[in-house]
């Protein structure tokens, strides 16, 4: 049995990108806390960053421990189960304890609310990892961008600060019994279960995004009146853009832009869905909190934070076409119109969602608090997020280079939690000046345009499956 | 003489530290249908790839259709079509809307040809792409690649999935396009029943270089297999013969394949070994074997 648990360990272990995030993430924090007082609200900050990071580790475990059982060989060779179980509880656990470890550093944190948050946070990233539905994501991402509403914030750091015991215990025992569920859900796996055919069908540790065929397969197959409804759109941009032959650069980028293994109109519902609920949720629920501009431009930027991330959905889309790209590249026009065209195809996606998101809000804004239109605090962080957009935009178009969807996970992931933390690169409890806040915005979209440059020249020169 | 569509020479590729294409040469003429063998691991799927520009090599020169295989122009590739080893399409679309979509890019476009084979291949255009096979979506790959009539078609593995009956629809497709237009075709496949029937050039790649081409009828033509019988006892110097490819030798028996056959061949040797020798044709894919198995 010792060899078996070494073996199934070793699954984890033999994987470089094992230890990039785990050094990430154990790193991240535990530098941070050796030169910041452990008491102020950065710290804090940085507490609820140790929570997620941990998330995308146990995210990661999750989807490692699905593959293993979603597999004939889990059916076949005997004894495969429990080796397999012990292994990713024992790892999950771990990661989670260390993120207790980290997320508790903070002066006034309580071991037991620090621990039922923490096994919240990464128990349900490791349930959506091990079963990607719809409605598991709905709930994580709610739980999450709940917590960093001033709303929820304070309920967390209440929990967290042990003043409320019996709700921390509550919520440990019942992801303790998720976690039993869960075994029993991976013993039981076989191809007639629905869960089976639901596998994040990428290699867990490999940087590379191979074809999705069989989960694609499986989620195309789904024939439901919503996707049905979604699709519509697409599918008569697809007929109109497609009647007649596409003889200059608009059209071919019209093209390219339906070309993705989903209709683009499944991103721009979601980010639809998820914005209006987002704002409402954040707006609504920390109503009674917002007596300044400043207090709503935080809120704003929250908001901003979690579009920007939904919007970023188009860049993960176009990973996922990786294994056609070269396929794509033979389309009758030279390498670098494919690749400015393509460009041109997700910069008008992200900024006409970006721009409708920025829209939406001073219309809730001008709705719910009609009083702060006007002020400089709400206008700032909207150009804030506008320039980091510019600057992720550039990223992100070098990193989907290197064809990882993990890679893009992580980045995004990375990217989004670090625009959360209180104080960090736009107006925040420290009160950061406007020229600060400008010079920043303006230097990041310079940054960005820098980047794009570079990505530029990389995709008309990087090899191509 | 006619005019070379693919010129590669000097062509190095390597992965990390290992090296899979070697100071290759390697031309397709105009007009041929050219099959490309060899082992698994060989570098086929690299060479294709380098000669279309999705990959690039450290070193050596590739010119497709006159230009350089780096920087294909949007009318080069308007004139040339590839089939990858694997096809991935758009699973949302439904067969008619990819036909439409890929038709979309290309200034021209035969519909009729389109129609006609979709018909013969029995490819429903209302079928959605998602659910569809391996093997389907590999006939559905071969068809838009048909679809704006190119000049140099370069395929893939492209019957590996299919069923005996699809493959002979292809095969008898690929035939009738190779023969009209002056169309350059090369094929990379394993299965060589299917290459015979089809190419008129192969060309073989071993270790990172291309070890072989030219006319498949030379080929064959060229390695033979001989049947020994020397009652007086095999020479010494039967394995030094020129053009050995492989031998086997029992007692006074013995079975050779060899390589550079020529018509006077089995005469001299009878005479001089006092033996009996008959010659064996060889197929295709008996002369891989023969040549490149371990």
């Amino acid at each position: 049995m010792w060899n078996r648990l070494q073996a199934v360990a070793m699954t984890y272990f033999s994987r470089k990108l094992f230890w990039v995030f785990a050094a990430g993430y154990v790193g991240l924090p535990a530098m941070w806390f050796s030169v910041r007082e452990r008491g102020d609200a950065a710290s804090l900050g940085m507490s609820f960053q140790a929570l997620f990071f941990g998330a995308y580790l146990c995210f990661i475990l999750g989807v490692h421990l699905k593959q293993q059982f979603a597999n004939p060989r889990a059916k076949l060779l005997p004894t495969f189960s429990a080796p397999h179980l012990l292994v990713s509880i024992a790892i999950t656990s771990v990661a989670t304890s260390i993120t207790i470890w980290a997320a508790s550093r903070h002066r006034e944190a309580h071991w037991l609310g620090v621990m039922a948050i923490a096994v919240h946070v990464n128990f349900m990233a490791h349930r959506l990892g091990s079963s990607p539905t719809n409605s598991a994501a709905w709930v994580f991402a709610a739980s999450v961008i709940g917590m960093t509403t001033p709303v929820g914030r304070g309920f967390v750091v209440e929990i967290g600060m042990g003043h409320e015991p019996t709700l921390a215990i509550a919520i440990l025992v019942s992801h303790v019994c998720g976690l039993l569920l869960l075994m029993d859900d991976m013993m039981k796996l076989d191809e007639d279960s629905p869960s089976y055919q639901i596998v994040v069908n990428f290699n867990a540790w490999d940087m590379r995004a191979p074809a999705q065929r069989n989960l694609i397969r499986n989620m195309s197959q789904r024939d439901s009146g919503y996707l049905r409804l979604i699709s519509w759109a697409s599918h008569r941009r697809l007929d109109r853009a497609t009647s007649c032959p596409a003889t200059t650069s608009a059209q071919r980028v019209a093209l390219f832009d339906l070309g993705d293994n989903w209709p683009s109109s499944i991103i721009v519902n979601q980010v639809a869905v998820a914005g209006i609920a987002i704002l409402f949720l954040v707006l609504i629920g920390g109503r009674s909190s917002i007596r300044t501009a400043h207090e709503l431009s935080l809120l704003m930027r929250i908001f901003l934070v979690a579009i920007m991330a939904f919007v970023w959905g188009f860049w993960f889309m176009w990973v996922q076409r990786w294994s056609r790209l070269g396929y794509e590249s033979l389309r009758p026009v030279s390498r670098r119109e494919w690749v400015w065209e393509n460009g041109v195809a997700i910069f008008k996606n992200i900024a006409l969602n970006h721009s409708i998101a920025a829209v939406l809000q001073l219309v809730i804004v001008g709705i719910v608090l009609p009083e702060f239109l006007h002020e400089r605090s709400v206008w700032l962080v909207l150009l804030w997020s506008t320039g980091l957009q510019v600057l992720a935009f550039g990223i992100f178009a070098l990193v989907s280079s290197y064809g990882s969807v993990i890679l893009m996970g992580m980045v995004m992931g990375t990217l989004s939690t670090c625009l959360m933390i209180p104080g960090a690169f736009m107006p925040g409890e420290n009160g950061l000046d406007v020229e600060l806040i400008l010079g920043i915005t303006a230097l990041g979209a310079a940054v960005g345009v820098v980047i794009t440059c570079i990505a530029f020249r990389r995709w008309c020169r990087v090899d191509l499956p | 003489m006619s005019e070379t569509v693919v010129e590669a020479r000097g062509v190095t590729k390597r992965f990390k530290d290992k090296t899979v294409l070697d100071q290759l040469d390697f031309s397709l003429q105009r007009g041929s249908v050219t099959g490309l063998l060899g082992k698994n691991g060989t570098g086929k799927t690299t060479l294709l790839k380098c000669v279309l520009g999705l990959q690039t090599p450290q070193s050596g020169t590739i010119t497709v259709l006159g230009e350089d295989s780096r920087t294909l122009s949007g009318t080069a590739k308007a004139r040339l079509a590839y089939v990858p080893q694997e096809v991935s399409l758009y699973p949302w679309m439904r067969i008619r809307q990819v036909v439409a979509y890929t038709a979309a890019f290309y200034p021209r476009w035969n519909a009729v040809l389109i129609e006609r084979v979709m018909k013969d291949w029995e490819i429903n255009p209302d079928d959605k792409i998602g659910p569809l096979s391996t093997g389907q979506l590999q006939k559905l790959g071969i068809l838009l690649a048909l679809g704006h009539e190119p000049e140099l078609l370069v395929l893939d593995e492209p019957v590996a999935s299919l069923d005996p009956a699809a493959r002979r629809q292809f095969l008898a497709t690929l035939l009738e396009i190779a023969l009209t237009g002056d169309r350059t075709v090369l094929l990379s496949t394993h299965i060589t029943s299917d290459l015979e029937r089809v190419a008129d050039r192969v060309a073989i790649l071993r270790n990172g270089k291309i070890d072989y081409t030219d006319e498949l009828a030379a080929l064959k033509d060229s390695v033979k297999r001989l049947r020994i019988n020397a009652p007086s006892g095999l020479p010494s110097n039967l394995k030094s013969l020129p053009g050995i490819v492989k031998c086997e030798a029992d007692g006074k028996t013995a079975v050779l394949s060899l390589r550079g056959f020529e018509p006077d061949l089995p005469a001299r040797l009878a005479r001089d070994w006092n033996a009996e020798i008959s010659v064996e044709d060889l197929n295709l894919e008996e002369i891989f074997l023969e040549m490149y198995a371990d």
